[in-house]
């Protein structure tokens, strides 16, 4: 098949499970420009496809995966692609990349994207094979690991076959179930996993030959490449990434005040040094693992073995967020047990981020006494106690006993059981914390609250790198903000600090990390404080794949338009300015850490907050206006958020 | 006197080839944890937060003998 589209095919498979059929769906091309991928093309779909009152597990929740127009190019950073849908866990918009091979071999098979829709009666998978796809019965997949899985279609399909799937926790609706890409790669957060089992649907493999994609410029792609590669060699933040992976924040951000400790009461952990990245790298076998066509290769997979904890590299190994949160947040000091959890969770498919806050969720209830062994079955639940917790990650992939009430997520456990539980799920929208404590950096307080997906940490850059002024003149720069410049952010701001200035800084972040979710880029490579390449360097290469005359400009409004589509897609679901809070433990002084007494001020919070949304052209409501949606070149969004208010006061 | 750093992040690049991510040596009395950073090289914004045996302490805290100091950069999280 020949490819018509520097960039992109024009070709998305639309697969409808109940009637057990399939479609090619083409857009006009100038919505390719319009989107980029990822985020924006899911969103095109979801806002006008999916009725506002779609129910998440329902047949009628659409699941869209989505490649953008630099996928599967021969240049670092361009490995992820896009899962998104109406989520379980929060009730709005569910948005997640995933790295790894999936999303180029998807582009090598002809196909943009999926839309999957409706049921199937029974477990299905679909087997994409270049043009051609097949939904095939997967009665032999149902209840099994998902590394086994991933064993059995490759053994039926050829080894090169790449797949996604949800787990047994997928299978079984826990609300943040997973889908892993080949076993080490995560659509982690807003439960997409559970969308996919709602569906019948246990995995997509797909195998494309079509691997020389078109590209408008090579010859200028081919020279970014070369400047991005030798780059990688000699930034010490970068070759620093190879070789100890996220695992290396560990021991630093515990220093500086801002691990997750004991379920965010405190922000130190006397432990860190023995679940940090030096230690995983001297204490567990391991080596490095990349994305595809990826210089920096970041992914440590490791294994070992230390009394019940058993560490295969079968799911590679865990990163920052999961060691902070099944470790420190966990009052847990064994690297080995923080990476027998981890790996837990990846063979049930469950989120590790929102299962370890669960579970401190739940330890601490039980030592303030506000759940007993009468709630847990008899369980008694402390601290730094492993053992228990892998006991509680089965029965809450397979909804058994206590593990049922976890199954549904901290927000929705503590609404259930009541007693003032609530105050001790540390959660946005009903979506938990990622391992950053805000108190320490009030820019990711305000991310936390205002993103679409609930609490998450990629809303934007976090505060402290931008808190001094940097050196222009420098080769590579290290932890300043030169790099935001070429925007016109030139001052440094504090870290503690959400006054309009940091407000803006904010706004300015969110596009850039905008910018990732929809060209399906790996922030890895080009964000801010870490770049490899530039973020012109990262408009050059729009550019060099799609032969558009683009800028920086045009890029970054593509990724403001995708936070003002998700805002909107969430305020036709009911959402408002009341559901971009933080628990009240926020405004309340850290117990203990370097930052011990530190508290988010709600005043600045909620005036930064309005500021926000005005900066944004969005009113007091936090509902993007008319004016800005025509702005940003989605007119049609303004329809339907009217048709919803119209509905509303009938 | 003699003391031992403990180096995270971009900083380990200061470190002694043969310790990874540990500088130890003699420094002169009186030295604090910025005059440490600038004869080892750090850039000026470099560092962001620093412990004393387990202690954490501003960057212009001197350093007594035989300590033990950790400095760490700017910290997002899995970046840093």
């Amino acid at each position: 098949m020949e490819q018509k589209f520097a960039g992109f095919w024009n070709r998305i498979l639309r697969v409808d499970l109940t009637s057990r059929t399939t479609q090619v769906v083409e857009l006009d091309p100038l919505l390719y420009r319009y989107y980029m991928g990822g985020r924006n093309l899911a969103l095109h779909f979801l806002l006008k496809e999916v009725a506002p009152d779609t129910k998440p597990l329902s047949p009628q929740n659409k699941l869209i995966l989505m490649t953008s127009v630099v996928t599967g190019a021969p240049i670092s950073g361009q490995a992820r692609h896009t899962a998104a849908a109406i989520s379980p866990l929060t009730g709005g918009l569910a948005d997640s990349q995933c790295g790894g091979w999936w999303g180029a071999e998807l582009k090598f098979a002809t196909w943009d994207g999926i839309i999957i829709e409706g049921k199937a009666d029974k477990l299905v998978y679909l087997w994409i094979e270049d043009e051609h796809v097949q939904i095939l019965p997967a009665d032999d997949l149902h209840g099994r690991l998902t590394h086994e899985v991933m064993e059995i279609l490759r053994n039926r399909h050829g080894a090169k076959a790449r797949t996604l799937q949800c787990g047994i926790a997928g299978e079984n609706l826990v609300r943040y179930a997973n889908i892993t890409a080949d076993c080490r790669n995560f659509h982690g957060r807003g439960g997409l996993g559970a969308v996919m089992g709602s569906k019948n649907l246990r995995a997509v493999a797909v195998r494309g030959t079509h691997r020389r994609l078109k590209i408008a410029d090579p010859e200028k792609l081919n020279q970014i490449a070369t400047w991005f590669s030798r780059s990688v060699k000699i930034h010490p933040a970068v070759s620093l990434h190879h070789e100890l992976g996220t695992s290396k924040g560990i021991v630093p951000v515990s220093v500086a005040g801002m691990l997750p400790t004991y379920n965010f009461q405190d922000g130190s952990f006397e432990g860190a040094e023995k679940i940090g990245g030096e230690t995983m790298k001297r204490e567990l076998n391991g080596s490095t693992e990349t994305c595809y066509a990826c210089a920096v290769s970041c992914k440590r997979s490791v294994e070992g073995e230390k009394g019940a904890f058993k560490v295969t590299r079968n799911y590679g190994g865990p990163e920052y967020e999961s060691i902070g949160l099944l470790g420190s947040n966990l009052g847990v000091d064994d690297i080995y047990a923080v990476a027998a959890c981890n790996e837990r969770c990846n063979a049930l498919g469950l989120d590790t981020i929102s299962t370890g806050l669960t579970l401190s969720w739940a330890v601490e209830c039980f030592e303030r006494g506000l759940i007993s062994e009468a709630d847990t079955g008899g369980l008694r639940l402390k601290w730094n106690d492993p053992h228990t917790y892998l006991d509680l990650i089965d029965a809450i992939a397979s909804r058994r006993g206590f593990g049922d009430l976890l199954a549904e997520g901290s927000w929705a456990a503590a609404s259930k059981i009541g007693r003032g539980s609530e105050k001790y799920s540390m959660t946005s929208k009903g979506q938990e914390f990622a391992n950053h404590e805000p108190r320490g950096k009030w820019g990711v307080a305000l991310g936390y609250a205002v993103s679409p997906t609930g609490a998450d940490h990629l809303q934007a850059a976090h505060d402290p790198w931008f808190t001094n002024p940097g050196d222009p003149s420098a080769e590579f720069n290290w932890v300043d903000l030169t790099d935001l410049n070429p925007t016109g952010i030139l001052e440094p701001v504090p870290a503690e600090d959400l006054s309009a200035a940091k407000v803006r800084l904010f706004i300015y972040l969110q596009y850039i990390w905008g910018v990732h979710d929809v060209l399906d880029w790996c922030i890895f490579t080009a964000v801010p404080e870490f770049r490899a390449i530039s973020l012109n360097q990262l408009a050059e290469v729009v550019g060099a794949v799609t032969g558009w005359k683009t800028s920086l400009f045009e890029v970054l409004k593509a990724g403001e338009r995708g936070v003002t589509m998700a805002r909107a897609f969430n305020v036709r679901r009911g959402f408002s300015a009341d559901d971009d809070r933080l628990p009240d433990r926020m405004f309340e002084p850290l117990r203990g850490g370097t930052l011990k007494g530190h508290c988010i001020d709600r005043q600045q919070f909620e005036r930064g907050k309005q500021l926000y949304y005005a900066m944004m052209g969005w009113d007091e409501r936090g509902v993007p206006g008319e004016a800005k949606l025509e702005e940003l070149g989605v007119g049609w969004v303004w329809q339907l958020l009217a048709e919803r208010s119209a509905a509303g006061r009938q | 006197m003699w003391i031992k750093v403990k180096l995270y992040g971009t900083l380990r690049r200061l470190a002694s080839p043969q310790t990874p991510g540990i500088w130890q040596g003699e420094i002169p009395e009186g030295w604090t944890i910025r005059d440490l950073l600038a004869h080892l090289g750090a850039g000026r914004y470099e560092a962001c937060a620093a412990m004393i045996n387990g202690a954490a302490c501003p960057l212009e805290t001197e350093i007594p003998a035989d300590a033990e100091v950790v400095v760490v950069p700017p910290v997002g999280g899995g970046l840093c």
